[in-house]
């Protein structure tokens, strides 16, 4: 493969975060009636109503979000590739555990969608069994989001201690933001237990705050991430970045012998 | 910085008390705030920016607290 | 108080004097926590106005002898830290690991003693689902023990970096940034403690 090829599949994974987010926000959020999300305290009739009235949104919008929440991977994996460059060495945890958390998260994202598109399936069928599959969906997302905190911190961890980038990945603030929006999910284990007010899956903390952060720190990620790869590509980093690396494994290499 | 930490606490013991009016509880509480921003924070001696948005989140804050609770 | 001039740091000072300390990312961050922690407060303030006779009454079942000694306990803490970071500073840095153990022990007196406060509740029957007034109390007292904890580890790390120090002082920042942390946890405290224990 040819350097400008490695580049275009570069730039196309880190495309592909936003492009995420976007057909996430129109079809996820927008034609799938999650804007605002159902509220957990409805009576069972409500929630069959839901699917009943917006029928052809709901599926249409979670099939195909069911489709593009797995741009998520090839921008996980670009950023796994990154980090490796700065966590350089035999032993990237932190690379590894961001990889780790990016592929879970994409799974538990599509379970939960998975259990909406099963009762959009069959509308018709018992209201209880709608209102629970569209429970089981959110508490899926709400309560199994550490993978994603994971993802997050090991990736803010990593760009903070970079010593080998003159320019940083990141910005130290936004560093910080990225451990920050990891930590707005913990609130949301509370979905599990409270089904009224700002703790509830529609609520201000429950929803409205740890939803839109982990999207716009995406953005955010992907700007900073984008603007590096551009700086690299421009550097022609094949001369300035490989001949140390060649020098520090064989450094490695004496060392282990 | 003694004297900061002793002013602290000084305020901290009329809230102990049983309190007279809430309202005065809140800006008490608003000025230690303040003060734990200014001086144990070292805000006060920080970029104008950043002692602008402390001070902002204070008194946002404590507006917003006051005013829902007289609405 | 005056302005301490920084002496033996490494830090630079930029030309009109002033200087956050830590790095930015971390007042990026306590900003950022400082905003969710106030619509919280904006949140209860909004339920609390709909139903007051509901948490007025509920407050009074809340033991303001525990509030008041936590807020005591997280003040002396922040001040321990303040005295911790001064001590470095001004080139005492064989007094900043006895400050941070001290501040670190009042860390976890905080948390024993809010340990014994929810148990109280617990054993009078008192949860998360009694009504909105203690949703809000486990939720936000809750979440600012998870920053307790939190601190604390800071604390420790603080600890034990700061006995390995030389007298020059050294590279402030690392300890800057977990002392403006550990002074949010104190800040959000105090805003937490008339919220709940003291507006009536």
């Amino acid at each position: 493969m040819d350097e400008n090829t490695k580049i275009l599949y570069q730039k196309l994974s880190l495309y592909s975060g936003p492009f995420f987010v976007i057909t996430f926000i129109i079809f996820w959020a927008w034609l799938g009636q999650n804007l605002p999300p159902p509220h957990p305290d409805w009576p069972a009739q409500a929630f069959s109503d839901r699917y009943v009235d917006h029928l052809t949104g709901i599926r249409v919008g979670f099939l195909v979000s069911l489709i593009t929440i797995c741009f998520y991977l090839p921008w996980t994996g670009y950023v796994t590739a990154r980090m490796m460059r700065i966590e350089t060495g035999r032993y990237p945890v932190l690379s590894y555990l961001q990889l780790m958390g990016g592929c879970l998260t994409v799974m538990v994202v599509s379970i939960s969608m998975w259990c909406w598109v099963v009762a959009a399936q069959r509308p018709e069928r018992s209201p209880e069994i709608t209102q629970m599959l569209t429970d089981a969906g959110w508490l899926m997302n709400d309560t199994v989001y550490m993978c994603t905190a994971l993802q997050m911190f090991a990736m803010a961890l990593c760009f903070l201690a970079d010593k080998k980038s003159t320019i940083p990945v990141m910005p130290n603030w936004a560093c910080y933001l990225t451990i920050f929006c990891g930590a707005t999910f913990f609130p949301a284990s509370l979905t599990a237990i409270l089904r009224d007010g700002p703790f509830a899956y529609d609520g201000l903390i429950g929803y409205w705050l740890p939803y839109p952060a982990w999207l716009i720190w995406l953005f955010v990620a992907t700007y900073y991430l984008l603007a590096d790869l551009k700086r690299r590509a421009r550097t022609d980093e094949g001369k300035d970045i490989v001949a140390p690396i060649v020098n520090q494994m064989l450094a490695d290499a004496g060392r282990e012998k | 910085m003694l004297s900061t930490a002793a002013s602290a606490w000084g305020f901290s013991l009329p809230v102990i008390a049983p309190v007279v009016s809430t309202i005065a509880v809140m800006v008490v509480s608003a000025i230690k705030v303040g003060l734990v921003m200014a001086f144990f924070m070292e805000l006060r001696s920080a970029p104008l920016a950043w002692q602008l948005t402390g001070t902002l989140w204070v008194a946002v804050a404590a507006s917003m607290v006051v005013t829902i609770y007289l609405y | 108080m005056r302005a301490h001039p920084v002496v033996g740091s490494v830090l630079p000072t930029p030309r009109d004097g002033r200087r956050l300390p830590g790095v930015e990312g971390v007042w990026a961050f306590v900003f950022a926590d400082m905003t969710v922690f106030a619509v919280m407060f904006a949140s209860f303030m909004i339920d609390r106005h709909e139903n007051p006779a509901l948490f007025e009454a509920s407050r009074q079942a809340l033991s303001l002898d525990f509030g008041a000694v936590n807020t005591l306990i997280l003040l002396t803490s922040s001040m321990f830290v303040v005295l911790a970071i001064d001590a470095l500073k001004h080139a005492h840095p064989r007094l900043a690991p006895v400050f941070f153990a001290l501040a670190l022990t009042c860390g976890l007196a905080f948390i024993v003693s809010k340990t014994l406060e929810y148990m109280a509740k617990f054993d009078a029957g008192i949860s998360m689902l009694t009504n909105d007034f203690f949703m809000y109390y486990f939720i936000m007292t809750g979440m600012h023990l998870g920053h307790v904890v939190v601190g604390n580890v800071i604390l420790a790390v603080l600890w034990f970096k700061s006995r390995s120090v030389s007298a020059s002082g050294g590279n402030l920042t690392v300890y800057e940034s977990g002392a403006t942390y550990w002074h949010m946890v104190d800040l959000l405290w105090i805003c937490l403690f008339p919220l709940l224990y003291l507006v009536r």
